[in-house]
């Protein structure tokens, strides 16, 4: 049989299934506002959007709160097609909402009039080292506004007629098939990326599957009080179990999560069931799972999150590698880091789709780091302005958090070929600008959110009164002090590549006697070819991603200036994250990433394998690795007239990872080297190479 | 490229015999290579046809399965262009691009069990302007 004929089969399973329901209760949606069509777009150069805020309980150390994934109407920008000029339309997406507890409205309610319509990130989750979050995560999308496609989670692929998942029919080359493919995009989960916590159960757990909520007449079954008291009794646990130590709490699915909430999860899960083919059955995996003793994949409606950040002990160094004989198990190896996070939707199948439907957001983890800065930037008596004493302001002076976007609604494998990529914006706004005074330093917190692109930031040329930046964090955990290098007054700042996923933290100052306007240029980069230094015949050309305009204001320009901080003051380096020596190294690894392109495929392979239930790689627990990771995509251009090689994803380059086999540092090593389509297993073992797998549940 | 959703909704019949269930938006303009999605919000199963222009100008089907009540429908439908045709009913080929010509403007399509449901595309060489 086909996978196409299979596929097609299983739909049939679909169909009996709501044919049934429909016999039992007449399930008759109301209505959607549906109102897609060619719109006006939004003018450019309207100021950045400070995105709503779902913020720390500073006295009870929480993140506490609601997130939600919904759908709706929003405006899309679309590249030039035909000679046309870019353009706008109101699109279906999915996006992330939520708000902390004791707020009495969202944080896309908040916005609405602000920007309405406007694609924006989700809300910005603000928490600080060693805080406990906990929070009540609901999936309200309806299912009926997306292709039914969409509506498998397992042995499914999504289908557009002769193009996807296979186009060989109209002499195409693309065939994916299950788990390979795009499919059960409206299936949420949430990955807190650049988190050390628990990987698994309900902390940062990739591999949850938390289907939409069912609908009857248009409403949800699982709405916010269906686990009301479920959740609250779970969270008062989960607080207690976390609070004397670190620990991968919950563990054991049966005795720890409440009964209540279990047994409506078997009930929703076998009514989800009702008429579909075995092997695309949801609860029968759940089943063997919770029998195993593992943690089960499949939920409906609604799920609790709840992890720690750990704080590393001050003063404490860790052994390196890990010396288990002398090991106080309380004593964590390896602490959460502060800087800029980000957090995304991670569906496996679907991760591109939902990271272009904006559901992304900046995830700010505040610790020694943000305390050091302000203490250079506050108490300094001459340089007072930055960070406002008033905790109410203090994140909107002179802090700017920006998500860069390229929103989109349908990857590029499921359409025609050749139709542009998708196009920037930053915080739901296209080309926003950012007002400085002269004299000022502001932090730029950036995430680029794009599933593909990378944003390669140029400054502006340098002159006496250019604006100027330096870097001095990246992917969430601050630079060395070593490694900090401030511009000298009017000398040229160093341009910035950010890679798809990549967060970089940026000084950036405007002179006294500046004025005008500062256009912060974005090059759109897939490939070494694409950089303004590959030697191109013909370079891409660039557009601001943002414009700093610089106003002078008499008794609001700082004087005196603010410089950007010295390297004496700046943030000391987090005692956890020493270089690990060469002579620790136990064994050595080669991985080779490679891609194809439509025409040849669009396979994405790790050591020729695409993603599956087979274990890659195994470590063994307290042991130092090094990894080489060759990325053997070609990108056609001469290796000699590549001024960058190595820089992004796809040249073909190699480069080093040294890897502590601590279960913390795994995600992150996972993370920074994958493209988010393409996941590599692992596997840690505790003794030998033969023990049980962690985190990975049974499926 | 967008993507769009187009609803099948109740509609209560002006005459006897009239239709019973309609196309929401009953115009969508659209670009070729667009997806467009067909949900069903009705108590009956539809299943979108093209209608005009016939084939050869235009594919015979668009790859739609029938429309479960309360779901949407699967495959996804990607928008092409019906093809300019020659005196005898044949596509012409540009004897530059060695490719068929494709001919933007109206076309209609009905549900396949109720032909007297009736809707239309207005594919778009280019996307609207707008001042």
């Amino acid at each position: 049989m086909s996978p196409r004929d299979l596929t097609s089969a299983r739909r049939s399973g679909i169909r009996n299934f709501v044919l049934a329901a429909a016999a039992i209760a007449i399930l008759i949606a109301p209505l959607a506002a549906n109102a897609q069509s060619f719109v006006k777009c939004p003018p450019f150069g309207e100021p950045l959007l400070k995105i709503k805020e779902i913020d720390r309980n500073k006295t009870d150390k929480k993140l506490e709160g609601v997130m939600d994934v919904k759908d709706q109407d929003r405006i899309v920008w679309f590249p030039s097609i035909n000679g046309s000029p870019e353009y706008c339309a109101t699109q279906h997406l999915r996006y992330f909402d939520g708000y902390a507890t004791g707020d009495t409205m969202s944080a896309m309610d908040a916005m609405a009039k602000e920007c309405p319509k406007c694609p924006l990130p989700g809300p910005t989750l603000r928490a600080r080292v060693g805080d406990l979050v906990q929070l009540s995560f609901f999936n309200e999308i309806n299912l009926t506004n997306f292709p039914s496609s969409q509506y498998l989670d397992r042995e499914g692929c999504d289908e557009t007629a002769g193009i996807y998942p296979s186009n060989k029919s109209t002499g195409g080359t693309i065939n994916d098939q299950y788990p390979n493919c795009f499919h059960g995009s409206s299936t949420a989960n949430v990955h807190f990326h650049g988190t050390h916590t628990n990987p698994g159960s309900t902390g940062d757990n990739v591999l949850l599957q938390i289907r939409p909520t069912p609908r009857v007449k248009g409403k949800p079954v699982v709405d916010r009080d269906t686990f009301k008291e479920s959740f609250h009794n779970f969270f008062q646990d989960c607080a207690v179990n976390l609070a004397t130590k670190p620990s991968y709490w919950p563990t054991n699915y049966t005795k720890q999560m409440p009964e209540y909430y279990r047994n409506k999860q078997e009930e929703l899960l076998k009514k989800h069931d009702e008429g579909l083919d075995a092997e695309q059955k949801l609860w029968p995996p759940n089943e063997e799972a919770i029998k195993a003793g593992a943690w089960p994949q499949y939920y409906i409606g609604a799920y609790p999150i709840c992890y720690q950040l750990p704080e590393y002990p001050e003063g404490k160094v860790p052994a390196i590698p890990p010396d288990p004989a002398a090991a106080d198990p309380r004593i964590l190896q390896m602490g959460q880091a502060p800087g800029t996070m980000w957090y995304h939707m991670h569906k496996h199948g679907s991760t591109t789709l939902n990271i272009n439907n904006t559901l992304i957001g900046a995830y700010i983890i505040e610790g020694k780091y943000d305390d050091q800065l302000m203490d250079f930037y506050k108490t300094t008596a001459t340089n007072k302005n930055w960070w406002d004493v008033d905790d109410t302001k203090k994140y909107d002076k002179n802090v700017k958090v920006m998500v860069i976007q390229q929103v989109s609604v349908t990857p590029n494998l499921e359409r025609a070929a050749g139709q542009g990529r998708p196009i920037f914006s930053v915080n739901g706004r296209r080309q926003p600008v950012i007002t400085m005074h002269p004299g000022e330093v502001q932090l730029w917190r950036i995430v680029n959110g794009p599933a593909r692109s990378g944003a390669y930031l140029v400054p502006p040329a340098p002159t006496a009164t250019s604006l100027q930046w330096v870097q001095i964090a990246q992917d969430g955990v601050q630079f060395n002090p070593k490694n900090y290098f401030p511009p000298a007054a009017g000398a040229a700042s160093q341009p910035i590549m950010m890679s798809a996923g990549n967060r970089v933290d940026l000084l950036v100052r405007v002179p006294p006697g500046a004025s005008g306007s500062f256009p912060i240029q974005v090059y759109d980069v897939v490939k070494a070819t694409e950089l303004p230094t590959a030697n191109q015949a013909q370079p891409k050309v660039p557009e601001p991603l943002v414009t700093v305009n610089v106003v002078s204001e008499a008794g609001k320009d700082p004087d005196p200036a603010m410089p950007f901080i010295s390297t004496e003051k700046f943030p000391t380096f987090p005692s956890f994250l020493p270089d690990i020596p060469e002579s620790s190294i136990f064994s050595r690894k080669n991985l080779t990433f490679n891609s194809t392109t439509r025409a040849t495929g669009a396979n994405h392979t790790i050591n020729g394998n695409k993603f599956g239930d087979n274990i890659d790689q195994v470590m063994l627990l307290n042991t130092n690795e090094e990894w080489t990771i060759v990325n053997t995509t070609a990108d056609f251009l001469d290796k000699t007239k590549r001024a960058q090689p190595g820089a992004i994803m796809h040249p073909s380059t190699s480069t080093s990872i040294r890897s502590r086999s601590l279960r913390s540092s795994i995600r992150g090593i996972r993370s920074t080297c994958t493209p988010p389509r393409s996941r590599s297993q692992v596997r840690i073992a505790t003794s030998t190479p033969t023990t049980r797998r962690r985190g990975i549940p049974a499926r | 490229m967008p993507d769009w959703l187009i609803e099948i909704v109740p509609v209560t019949p002006t005459e006897p015999g009239g239709p019973t269930a309609a196309f929401k938006p009953a115009t969508q303009d659209v670009l070729v290579g667009d997806n467009i999605t067909w949900t069903n919000r009705t108590e009956a199963s539809h299943q979108p046809v093209p209608l005009n222009p016939k084939p050869l100008a235009w594919p015979a089907s668009f790859g739609v399965d029938p429309v479960p009540p309360d779901q949407s429908c699967n495959p996804t439908y990607s928008v092409v262009a019906p093809v300019q045709l020659d005196s005898n009913g044949q596509p012409v080929i540009d004897p530059n691009t060695k490719k068929t010509i494709p001919v933007y403007g109206p076309v209609t399509y009905q549900c396949k069990d109720h032909p007297n449901e009736v809707g239309t595309f207005n594919i778009l060489k280019v996307p609207p302007t707008f001042s």
